[in-house]
């Protein structure tokens, strides 16, 4: 059983700024197969000089991509959190081993994003 | 806990309780004198020299004992004396550890068996991170050592651990919560009348009296001539016992 107390000493985070309309693999390497990754936020930040519109996919094991959210405007100056409250142990997408979310701008020339998440197994 | 895994607290034995110790040899029937409970915690897992031991991503510690920090050359699961103040003397606990990544593999006696090998499978390797006969955070919580890995660690044997760290961007330093009684008893002769009596009722399970197994490999650790001696001990085999 994971509870709380396991899950604070599994929480990490990732960062990577988006800058092309092709998409962005957030994680440096897929899920391992033996993990689930729970992630429980999504942080966007704009870049302070022009509005981004911006997709977040589900990079598949064939290495398709599956959209999960589209057309997400983060205007310059805008921070914006997914979901707005949250909690640790509800995650919001579950990425099975092998897969990677991934991100790409539709307009606009940059967005910082952060993702917030936990895995399965250590 | 889960799957019969309690903590650690529950077990413990209260002055006046029975109980066997399980030896290669045999088992040595027992009544608790006196206890003291005694913990450690925090406990920063530290070298000879009393330096704080940081594992990096991936990384192994060779098998060290767990020392004082404030004087390093004590160890602190280890009993000098066959005997303390008149009686038999024996230590019984656990140890919680934090944080998960961390996965810590003990040996007891030191040296020798890691409990929770499959009987059929190959050795476990800590210096690998085996993903088998650890403990960490999820089987024994800090705040919360539990019987996953039960000790029972007699007089002049020491344990050893061995640490592996399975997180792959961060080191982590162990910090642990040993949790342990310290016993003095009186063992009871199979050749005293009244002692008799009592250890073929135990052995019947006629009295309530807890049973507690020295080592954890496929046999019991030995007894040995020097605390059969100290001891006045007269391992008998279970069903000699419930005979008597």
């Amino acid at each position: 059983m994971v509870d709380k107390n396991i899950i604070r000493q599994r929480l990490r985070h990732v960062y990577k700024e988006i800058t092309t309309t092709t998409e962005t693999d957030i994680f440096s390497s897929n899920v391992p197969e033996h993990k689930m990754r729970n992630i429980v936020k999504i942080i966007l930040e704009g870049n302070g000089s022009s509005t981004a519109v911006v997709t977040i996919s589900k990079k598949k094991e064939d290495g398709t991509y599956e959209v999960i959210i589209p057309n997400i405007n983060v205007a310059a100056p805008e921070h914006k959190e997914i979901p707005q409250s949250y909690s640790i142990e509800d995650p919001i997408i579950v990425l099975e081993g092998g897969t990677n979310l991934a991100a790409k701008l539709v307009s606009g020339t940059s967005v910082h994003l952060t993702v917030i998440y936990w895995d399965s197994e250590v | 806990m889960e799957g019969g895994i309690q903590p650690i607290r529950k077990k413990f034995l209260q002055p006046n309780y029975l109980f066997a110790l399980e030896w290669r040899e045999g088992f040595i029937f027992c009544r608790v004198i006196r206890r003291r409970i005694c913990q450690y915690k925090p406990l920063p897992l530290v070298n000879e020299r009393g330096e704080a031991i940081d594992i990096e991503p991936g990384g192994y510690v060779a098998e060290i004992a767990l020392r004082d920090p404030r004087n390093p050359a004590r160890e602190i699961l280890y009993l000098d004396t066959a005997t303390n103040s008149g009686y038999a003397w024996i230590l019984h606990g656990s140890i919680g550890i934090m944080p998960e990544q961390i996965y810590m593999y003990p040996r007891f006696p030191a040296g020798s068996e890691i409990p929770g090998k499959f009987p059929g499978l190959d050795p476990i390797r800590p210096s690998q991170g085996d993903n088998l006969g650890y403990i960490n955070y999820e089987k024994s919580p800090y705040e919360e050592p539990t019987d996953y890995v039960e000790f029972v660690i007699p007089p002049k044997l020491s344990v050893g651990f061995e640490f592996y760290n399975k997180d792959t961007e961060r080191s982590h330093q162990p910090v642990l919560n040993v949790l342990f009684a310290v016993y003095w008893f009186q063992v009871l002769d199979p050749d005293e009348p009244w002692q008799r009596k009592l250890i073929g009722r135990i052995a019947r399970r006629e009295v309530p009296a807890a049973f507690l197994t020295v080592g954890w490999g496929d046999t019991p650790v030995e007894l040995g001539g020097i605390l059969v001696k100290e001891w006045s001990a007269k391992p008998l085999s279970l069903d000699e016992a419930s005979e008597l």
